[in-house]
């Protein structure tokens, strides 16, 4: 009987892993036209759309965020598609002048890989692609976070 | 088993099967409409003569905008929000309004009846003077200069609470609701301009029992002036109009008394 202890305890062992989230990630070909993938970094994805007010409102912060942010930090915007076209997306970025990385979700597959039903959504994965941290609208608790990763005198903390 | 519950068992069956055959042969429609849209413009459908099943994108709904979407719209009476965007993804539907005609199970038809997406007005005009004149529910201009006034009490909050971009909304206001400050301690809520109209803001005073004053920031001016990003969120400022405390939890005690000047920021 003893000998199927190790065996329980093995199949516990890989119960326990297959329970672990899957890392997500976002691998894709933004609308600057460069290739992303986000694992290996801490990753701040914000989830937008143009007819949203609150996030054309937050814009400034995520641009901000995405100039300032050190080697260690992926910025990313998600627009999610929906009501929305890649020209009109380019032409807004244009338009004010952001750089920040924008990836396009042509068929709503980011949006659901990353459960998002609420625009703005702000996520920030760790390295292995583990969610750490979600808030709809930029709070403090965001601010404090990302702060680690931004330059003293531009932190929003 | 006797031969009666035998029978009973193959009817059962034969009428689940009927049903089913019935439900695939027929033709309906799948429309996707987008509330937020609608309330802003309501869209006129192509007549049909097929039943419709109307489907709002799971994006910025509840179930509680559905319902009152429909008691203001009966036309969407079986409006129903399409649960983890499964449907609109199996049919690749990206744009509001579209109809999927759907006979025998497959699709046989696709309108999409939206204009092409506009760009958004700006949401960062200068601030002017003018524009941090506050107006309280009777239209009264407020005095955030009030010299007989140590400190004001903000609550920031959105008329459209309860919603899942405000966490708690609706203890926080009850909260502010029963903080009693001296006299000399002016106690407001101002609500964000986003999206709602002067009956959301009633509704906002009614619903949640307001006795103090309620200020609409009509140009966002004073969110932006004191960088409010979260709501709900409170600041305390001094006679000068200076942050003596900002967060997104109520200020202790200690800071609401009278002369209490402690810059927590």
């Amino acid at each position: 009987m003893k000998l199927h202890y190790p065996l329980i305890a093995l199949l516990i062992g890989l119960y326990n892993l297959s329970c672990q989230a899957e890392p997500l990630q976002i691998q894709t070909t933004t609308l600057q036209g460069e290739k992303i993938s986000t694992l290996g970094k801490v990753t701040y994805l914000k989830f937008w759309a143009t007819w949203c007010r609150y996030c054309i409102e937050e814009m400034p912060h995520l641009e901000q965020t995405f100039k300032t942010r050190s080697a260690k930090l992926n910025v990313v915007s998600v627009n999610i598609g929906l009501n929305q076209s890649p020209e009109l997306v380019k032409r807004f970025l244009d338009k004010h002048d952001y750089h920040t990385t924008t990836a396009f979700d042509h068929d709503g597959s980011l949006s659901k890989k990353f459960n998002v039903i609420g625009t703005p959504t702000h996520i920030l994965l760790d390295e292995q692609g583990q969610e750490i941290y979600r808030t709809a609208l930029i709070n403090d608790e965001l601010n404090s976070a990302l702060s680690a990763y931004l330059p003293k005198e531009n932190n929003h903390d | 088993m006797t031969k009666a519950m035998l029978l009973l068992l193959l009817c059962l069956y034969n009428h689940t099967v009927f049903a089913l055959q019935v439900q695939l042969n027929n033709t309906k429609e799948l429309v996707f409409i987008d509330i937020w849209s609608e309330y802003a413009q309501l869209n006129t459908l192509p007549t049909s003569d097929y039943p419709r099943q109307f489907l709002q994108p799971d994006m910025n709904v509840t179930p509680a905008d559905i319902a009152k979407f429909v008691t203001a719209y009966p036309q969407y009476k079986s409006l129903k929000i399409d649960k983890e965007n499964t449907l609109g993804m199996r049919f690749g539907v990206r744009n509001t309004p579209t109809i999927i005609r759907i006979e025998q199970g497959k699709v046989v038809d696709k309108q999409r009846l939206s204009e092409p997406p506009s760009m958004p007005p700006k949401e960062h005009i200068e601030i002017k003077a003018q524009h941090l004149q506050l107006y309280d529910l009777d239209s009264k201009p407020h005095n955030f200069s009030n010299a007989s006034l140590t400190k004001q009490l903000i609550l920031f909050a959105d008329a459209l609470c309860p919603a899942r971009h405000l966490p708690h909304c609706e203890q926080k206001a009850e909260i502010h609701n029963s903080i009693a400050p001296l006299n000399t301690i002016q106690k407001l809520t101002v609500i964000k301009p986003f999206y709602i109209s002067l009956a959301d803001l009633k509704a906002y005073q009614q619903r949640f029992n307001v006795k103090h004053p309620v200020l609409l920031d009509t140009y966002n001016a004073l969110f932006r002036r004191f960088n409010i990003t979260s709501l709900p969120y409170w600041l305390l400022l001094d006679k000068n109009n200076e942050v003596l405390y900002r967060g997104a939890s109520a200020p202790s005690k200690r800071l609401l008394a009278p002369y209490s000047n402690t810059h927590s920021d």
